[in-house]
């Protein structure tokens, strides 16, 4: 099979599991331990914090380990509802579901969640200045866009609410769900002027169940109090081997990401120029847009063909794709919510078709998935 | 009476079938065959007496075996397990004492009454006696519980014969007529609620079923395919087992997409799977074909749509569930258990074969020459030569 969903999950690399395993077998202790074990597992526990820290240009004082993303969302949001007054959320309509299932949650405690249209896929900074209330204590707005790729002007977004917060002494959370990004794009935390943000190690290459929680607000409360690990934020016991072997993942990521960008973006040209040729449709911005965009991610619409069987026919053709985000097929209708937001045509939803690229595919791969693309038009359309 | 020993003893009401007159034995005939068969390999021996079924198990096959297999046994209004014991008083208060510790007794909770019945009037107690003393074994064991004997909630029967006999309330069976005696039926199997209620429905009048279902791959997912196999698995308990046919749907379906217009679509769809259905049930040797259609539920299910199916139809067409409600549909589908599969979210019509404004009120006249003009026949009879079929057991 030819893996073209990569957004979705990656596999772990070679080295990533290697770390694993000799971490797992080096450290058996328990960092909240206080013999010899528990204390050199605690050691490198925070030896692996520092060269995270480093590797992403923060302190490791903002770095607190989670499951993965969806936990990290959830710590940041959850923590609105041990506040006293409700006030109101501000996120953009294309969240992942990890940021948008908390609408229902805060609405049944009195907070008003708002999802800002976007346009396209992009949320203007005016849209937020206009929503932007005394009452607004969130705003939580994705880098990279899990279904289209879509890249959002944080630096804007962030400047129009510090601005805000300025001249009315409103302190505004600013969350950010960074999980497509990191290891993909240049993603500087630290001079986006971001409180929080979200990560998760199996989209770069590192283990399932690992992730970062970046946070610098104080006042966070936990999801799971637990043994008040990770300063109080994330109880439950540390994932070491899962940590550490996230670390060399997000150093290999880094390293390459240049050169990765590079590639991806001509295979997104080759696959993009297929498309357009067969007669399909290209949702995601089109190549060389002035907009910005994630080479990782291509949506198409595949109209008149419906998502599911287009992704049949290509998986019978030996290519895994994906029909918007993979965490919502359970739930019906779900995955075109974020297209919808997009105010993409229903018809396009209803047969939209997500490629996800990385510099792992090799170029005769992406050939023969055009191919088949070209291919799949002719016999079916 | 056959060797009894090391065996449960189960009795086994019947309902409408005692109302039958001299081909009554036709019934309780295929009824025994259909217990046996589902028992085994478990051994078990049917006995008639008196205008009573006594069914004898093997001790060693499990309880829930026994009941799954009765409650699904259509023909059975209700059974009950029973003790069977010595003729003694000592023993007869012993068996009651262990009957009560299982349903619908062990709950300890309602009102509750002793029936005896002695037909050996020399036993040292009378009826009444009996059911005296054994009413206060009950409330010793469960004070909570209340005598009422007019109308109990539950009742510790008892009955003095060749042996003493006690068994409590019947548990309920599906009633009807027992599969087999009815002729033979298709059933179009949908992957929605309705069909397999009106499979459900029509095996409980004695019909026994084949499953035809239209797989239009890659249109249609294995998905839902799957979904398809599982329901025909559920209805094999009820159907004594079950043969289901798929078809491979795909080219007829482009077919019609490209040689009809698109407000006809499902019609020559129906049309077409009429066809089908009509040349598989002539070689399984089926009399009629079942759907799951209710008047007026969809487009295709006006009374002018299934005109012209039936038109379509050499066989004649049997719908159970013309007359009813939505909601006493999915009641029924709760209750034979296919609900819970048939709302799995994969579709078995794929959308770009519906077309978005469907005629309602077709002229059957004008519809039949729309078939004709398609030409679909030979398609539809390669459709036939390749259909798969699938085995499921009657196991419970």
């Amino acid at each position: 099979m030819h893996y073209f969903d990569w957004t979705a999950t990656t596999p772990i690399s070679e080295s990533a599991l290697e770390v694993y395993a000799n971490i797992s077998r080096a450290f058996p202790g328990n960092p909240s331990s206080t013999h010899t074990l528990g204390l050199e597992a605690k050691n490198r526990l925070e030896e692996e914090r520092k060269r995270i820290a480093s590797l992403l240009n923060v302190s490791p004082s903002t770095i607190f380990f989670t499951s993965g993303g969806t936990e990290s969302d959830s710590i940041v949001l959850s923590s609105l509802l041990h506040t006293l007054t409700p006030g109101t959320v501000l996120s953009s309509a294309i969240e992942h579901s990890a940021v948008l299932e908390y609408k229902n949650i805060l609405q049944e405690k009195s907070w008003k969640f708002i999802t800002l249209r976007c346009p396209g896929g992009y949320l203007d900074p005016q849209t937020v200045s206009e929503a932007l209330t005394p009452e607004v204590r969130m705003l939580c707005i994705m880098s990279v866009n899990n279904v289209t790729g879509t890249i959002q002007n944080l630096k804007e977004i962030v400047s129009v609410v510090r601005s805000y917060s300025k001249q009315t002494a409103r302190p505004v959370h600013i969350h950010c769900d960074a999980v497509q990004s990191i290891g993909k794009i240049p993603f500087d935390i630290s001079s986006l002027d971001i409180d929080s943000c979200a990560i998760s190690a199996h989209k770069f290459f590192g283990p399932r169940g690992a992730g970062i929680l970046y946070n610098r607000n104080k006042s966070l409360l936990p999801l799971s109090k637990g043994g008040g690990q990770e300063k109080g934020l994330r109880g439950g016991t540390e994932n070491l081997p899962g940590i550490c072997a996230m670390g060399k993942a997000l150093e290999e990521a880094l390293s390459s990401i240049n050169e990765n960008y590079k590639k991806v973006s001509n295979y997104r040209n080759m696959i993009e120029k297929t498309v357009l040729e067969s007669g399909f449709t290209v949702l995601s911005p089109f190549s060389g847009s002035t907009k910005e965009y994630s080479p990782y991610i291509l949506n198409i619409s595949v109209k008149p063909l419906p998502s599911e069987v287009f992704l049949r026919i290509m998986n019978d053709k030996g290519f895994c794709l994906s029909a918007g985000s993979a965490c919502s097929t359970n739930s019906r209708g779900k995955a075109e919510s974020v297209l919808e937001a997009m105010q993409i045509k229903s018809q396009d939803r209803m047969s939209s078709i997500r490629i996800s690229i990385c510099a792992k595919n090799t170029e005769e791969e992406v050939v023969s998935l055009c191919e088949a693309i070209k291919q799949t038009a002719k016999e079916f359309k | 009476m056959n060797n009894i020993e090391n065996m449960q003893l189960y009795l086994i009401r019947l309902g409408e079938i005692s109302l039958k007159g001299l081909n009554r034995r036709f019934f309780e005939k295929q009824m025994k065959a259909n217990i046996k068969l589902k028992i085994h390999p478990y051994h078990s021996l049917i006995e008639r007496e008196k205008g009573r079924i006594y069914l004898y198990v093997d001790s060693s096959c499990p309880e829930e075996t026994v009941y799954n297999t009765l409650k699904t046994t259509f023909g059975i209004v209700g059974f009950s397990k029973a003790v069977v014991c010595e003729k003694n008083f000592d023993s007869v208060v012993d068996a009651a004492k262990s009957i009560i510790e299982k349903d619908p007794f062990s709950d300890g909770k309602g009102t509750f009454k002793v029936e005896a019945r002695r037909a050996d009037k020399s036993f040292e107690k009378n009826s009444y006696q009996i059911e005296a003393f054994l009413g206060g074994v009950v409330l010793d064991r469960f004070p909570e519980m209340k005598v009422d004997v007019h109308n109990p909630q539950k009742i510790l029967y008892v009955e003095i014969r060749d042996s003493a006999y006690l068994y409590t309330t019947p548990v309920s069976g599906p009633s009807g007529l027992p599969v087999g005696t009815a002729g033979k039926g298709l059933l179009l199997l949908s992957g929605g609620i309705d069909s397999p209620v009106a499979g459900y429905r029509m095996a409980s009048r004695g019909l026994r079923l084949d499953c035809l279902y239209f797989h239009a791959y890659p249109y249609t997912s294995e998905q839902a395919l799957q979904k398809v196999k599982d329901l025909a698995m559920i209805l094999a308990r009820w159907n004594v087992g079950m043969t289901l046919f798929v078809v491979n749907f795909t080219q007829a379906e482009l077919w019609i997409k490209d040689h009809s217009k698109e407000e006809e679509h499902t019609l020559m769809m129906r049309a077409c799977m009429m066809k089908v259905a009509n040349k598989v049930a002539q070689k399984r040797g089926c009399q009629v074909l079942v759907t799951g259609e209710a008047l007026g539920q969809v487009a295709s299910q006006t009374l002018e749509a299934m005109c012209f199916t039936n038109s379509m139809s050499e066989k004649p067409v049997l719908r159970p569930l013309v007359g009813m409600d939505k909601q006493e549909i999915i009641d029924t589908s709760r209750k034979i258990g296919t609900y819970e599969t048939s709302i799995l979210p994969f579709d078995d019509c794929c959308v770009i074969f519906s077309p978005k404004h469907p005629l309602v009120k077709p002229d059957t006249e004008t519809e039949t020459e729309s078939f004709k003009e398609m030409n679909i026949e030979e398609l539809l009879d390669k459709c036939v030569e390749n259909i798969e079929e699938y085995q499921f057991s009657y196991r419970v």
